[in-house]
């Protein structure tokens, strides 16, 4: 710990470093479409199975 | 899906896979199905033949359905829903889906095929969640 804060002090004396991490801000929301002849099952159900399949 | 009747909703997406070269003429096809208001027969019919998808294949399920030929080849070959079965793709590609199948469940996902049981229970906790 005592290291760790002693590095941080020396990093803050030398300066001229830049942090370079993004900072996570979650998924991009994805706007899926919906064919209304590929589903089954009432619009106002409280659940909903979206299935991403390949016939072959 | 008849245990959940009027609770539980199935959406199906087209994610056909770049190393399968006849799933997307298949997507397509089914997509024409549906226009001609048979696509869960079509969708089902799919699943049993595979991998069976031939221009010819397409057509003669279709047929056997009582789709009009003429139409339906017609929807193929000017590829109607090409761009409609590349959305999906591209909405898949945008959740991070690379496999199939993958499933959605109120949003939490879920790959690879899994038994009854385990759709029972996501169900079931998705229900009890407010």
């Amino acid at each position: 710990m005592v290291k760790r804060i002693l590095l941080v002090v020396v990093l803050l004396a030398v300066g001229g470093f830049a942090t370079l991490l993004v900072i996570p801000r979650g998924r991009a929301q994805v706007q899926l479409t919906l064919e209304p002849s590929m589903t089954k099952g009432a619009a106002s159900s409280t659940v909903t199975i979206v299935e991403f399949s390949d016939y072959q | 899906m008849k245990e959940y009747d009027g609770r539980v909703r199935l959406v199906f997406k087209d994610l056909p896979l770049p190393f399968h070269e006849l799933a997307r003429p298949a997507h397509e096809a089914a997509r024409c199905a549906g226009e001609a208001g048979t696509f869960w027969p079509y969708h089902d019919r799919l699943f049993q033949e595979q991998p069976a998808f031939e221009r010819a294949e397409l057509v003669g399920y279709a047929a056997d359905l009582g789709i009009d030929r003429v139409s339906f080849t017609r929807c193929l070959d000017e590829r109607r829903f090409a761009a409609a079965v590349e959305a999906d793709v591209s909405q898949a590609r945008a959740l991070g889906i690379t496999g199939t199948p993958t499933f959605l469940v109120n949003g939490r996902q879920v790959v690879g095929a899994q038994p009854i049981e385990a759709f029972r229970s996501m169900i079931d906790d998705a229900l009890k969640t407010p």
